[in-house]
C-alpha cells in the first residue's frame, strides 16, 4: 500500500508521480485551483462573481473554491442554477445544491427553461428528436448557454464561473478536432468571452487543470452531499463516446489527458490569433427577437425556439 | 464478497476470498481512470487488498451530462 509522498500516512490519491493522503490531497487541490484563478486572472478585485452551478460534484467543488477565494479577497459572489426540467435528475441535484448553499451561506438564484422558454426539456426533447433530428444535448446546450449569460448579466455579474474540468475541456478539444471544427477550439481555455460587448459575461473555469477524478475525490473527502447522477440524455451524445475513449487511453497511458490540455494551451494563443485577429475587435449584431449579441440577425436560442414552436414569455430580456 | 457499483446502483457478488483493487476492477471490466475505490468507508488505491468481510464500493467519477 502506497504512502503519501509528503508524510507517512496512507495515500488516497496517486497521480502525476505524487501520492497524497487525505489532508495533502485537499491541500494540493485547493492550492492548484487558487493558482489557476490567480495566474489566469479569472477573478479580480471589483468583480461581481456568478457561479453557474447544478449541485453536481464539479459545480459544488467550484462553488466551494470560488467562495473561499471571494471571501478571502472580499469579492461579491452568488450561485446561479438552471432547472432544465429533467425529471429524476435535476430535481435531485438541485436539492443537494439548496442544502449546500444553506450550509455555506451562499445566495442562490434558480431560473428554469419552463419560465424562460415556456416548457421543460423533457417536453421539448421528443419533438426535437422526432421532427427536427436534434439531440436533447444540442437543445439543452443552446438554451443553457443563453440562460446562464442572460441571467448572470441581469444579476449584474462581471464573471460567470463554470465547473468545467480538465476532462470536459480535453473532450471538447478532441470533439471539435474530430469534427473539423478547429475554429471552435479558439473559444476554449480557462477564460473565454472577454470582449468589449456588454451583452456577454466573461466565462471563467477555475477547475480547468483538475481531472474529473480529482474533483470527485475532493467532493467526497469534503463530504459534500453528491448523489451519483448522470443525465438520462447523455447516452445519446457524442461527448459520452469521446469521454469513454479518452478514459480508455488514460488507463493505458497515464497522464494522457494532461498531455492533451498542456498541448492545447501551447497552441491556444495561435488559434485565437488565427481565428479572431490579435488586436482586431469582433463586431456583433443584436438579435432582433431578444436583443442579445449574436453573429446573425437572430440568435441561436431564438432560432431554436422558433423551430420548436415553443412559447416565448414576455419577460424583459434585453 | 459483495461489491456495490455506484454507476448502475447494483451489487455484485465476487467469489474471491482475497483480491487486490486492481484485479477486482479488471475482473469487473471497470476502467480504473473513471472510478474511486472505497473500502469500509475509506478511500483506497487500487493496490489495496480486499477480503470477503470488507464493505467495498466502486464510485463513478463521471456525472453530469
Amino acid at each position: 500500500m502506497m504512502d503519501c509522498s509528503r508524510c507517512d500516512k496512507k495515500a488516497v490519491y496517486a497521480g502525476q508521480g505524487q501520492n497524497y493522503c487525505k489532508s495533502h490531497f485537499l491541500e494540493y487541490f485547493e492550492s492548484k485551483v487558487t493558482k489557476t484563478i490567480s495566474k489566469y486572472e479569472l477573478i479580480k478585485t471589483g468583480d461581481k462573481v456568478c457561479v453557474a452551478t447544478s449541485g453536481g460534484k464539479d459545480s459544488l467543488a467550484v462553488l466551494y473554491m470560488t467562495s473561499l477565494y471571494c471571501k478571502k479577497f472580499d469579492i461579491e459572489f452568488f450561485a446561479l442554477a438552471i432547472d432544465e426540467g429533467i425529471a429524476d435528475y435535476r430535481d435531485h441535484t438541485l436539492n443537494d445544491l439548496k442544502t449546500f448553499c444553506k450550509k455555506y451561506e451562499v445566495k442562490l438564484h434558480i431560473v428554469s427553461f419552463k419560465e424562460e422558454f415556456g416548457d421543460t426539456l423533457d417536453n421539448i426533447k421528443d419533438k426535437a428528436i422526432k421532427d427536427f433530428n436534434k439531440k436533447p444535448c444540442t437543445v439543452c446546450g443552446i438554451f443553457r448557454r443563453t440562460l446562464l449569460n442572460r441571467s448572470a448579466r441581469k444579476l449584474g455579474a462581471t464573471k460567470l464561473v463554470t465547473g468545467h474540468n480538465l476532462d470536459d475541456e480535453a473532450q471538447s478539444f478532441l470533439m471539435n478536432t474530430l469534427l473539423g471544427n478547429m475554429s471552435h477550439n479558439a473559444s476554449l481555455g480557462p477564460i473565454t468571452g472577454l470582449n468589449d460587448n456588454d451583452k456577454f459575461v466573461a466565462r471563467v473555469k477555475p477547475l480547468y487543470f483538475m481531472l474529473e477524478k480529482e474533483t470527485r475525490l475532493f467532493a467526497l473527502l469534503k463530504c459534500f452531499k453528491v448523489e451519483f447522477s448522470e443525465c438520462p440524455n447523455i447516452s445519446m451524445s457524442f461527448r459520452a463516446i469521446i469521454r469513454d475513449e479518452i478514459n480508455t487511453i488514460e488507463n493505458k497511458l497515464p497522464g494522457a489527458k494532461n498531455g492533451v490540455i498542456n498541448s492545447f494551451m501551447e497552441v491556444l494563443p495561435l488559434l485565437k490569433e488565427h481565428y479572431r485577429g490579435k488586436k482586431q475587435k469582433r463586431t456583433f449584431n443584436y438579435c432582433k427577437e431578444c436583443g442579445d449579441a449574436c453573429a446573425g440577425d437572430v440568435c441561436n436560442s431564438c432560432k431554436l425556439e422558433e423551430e420548436l414552436g415553443i412559447k416565448k414569455n414576455n419577460m424583459e430580456r434585453i | 464478497m459483495k461489491v456495490y457499483i455506484e454507476k448502475d446502483g447494483s451489487s455484485v457478488d465476487v467469489k474471491k476470498k482475497k483480491i487486490s483493487g486492481k484485479d477486482l476492477l479488471q475482473f469487473l471490466k471497470v476502467n480504473p481512470s473513471s472510478v474511486i475505490l472505497v473500502k469500509n468507508d475509506e478511500v483506497v488505491l487500487d493496490d489495496e487488498l480486499f477480503s470477503e468481510d470488507d464493505d467495498i464500493k466502486i464510485l463513478s467519477v463521471v456525472s453530469g451530462g
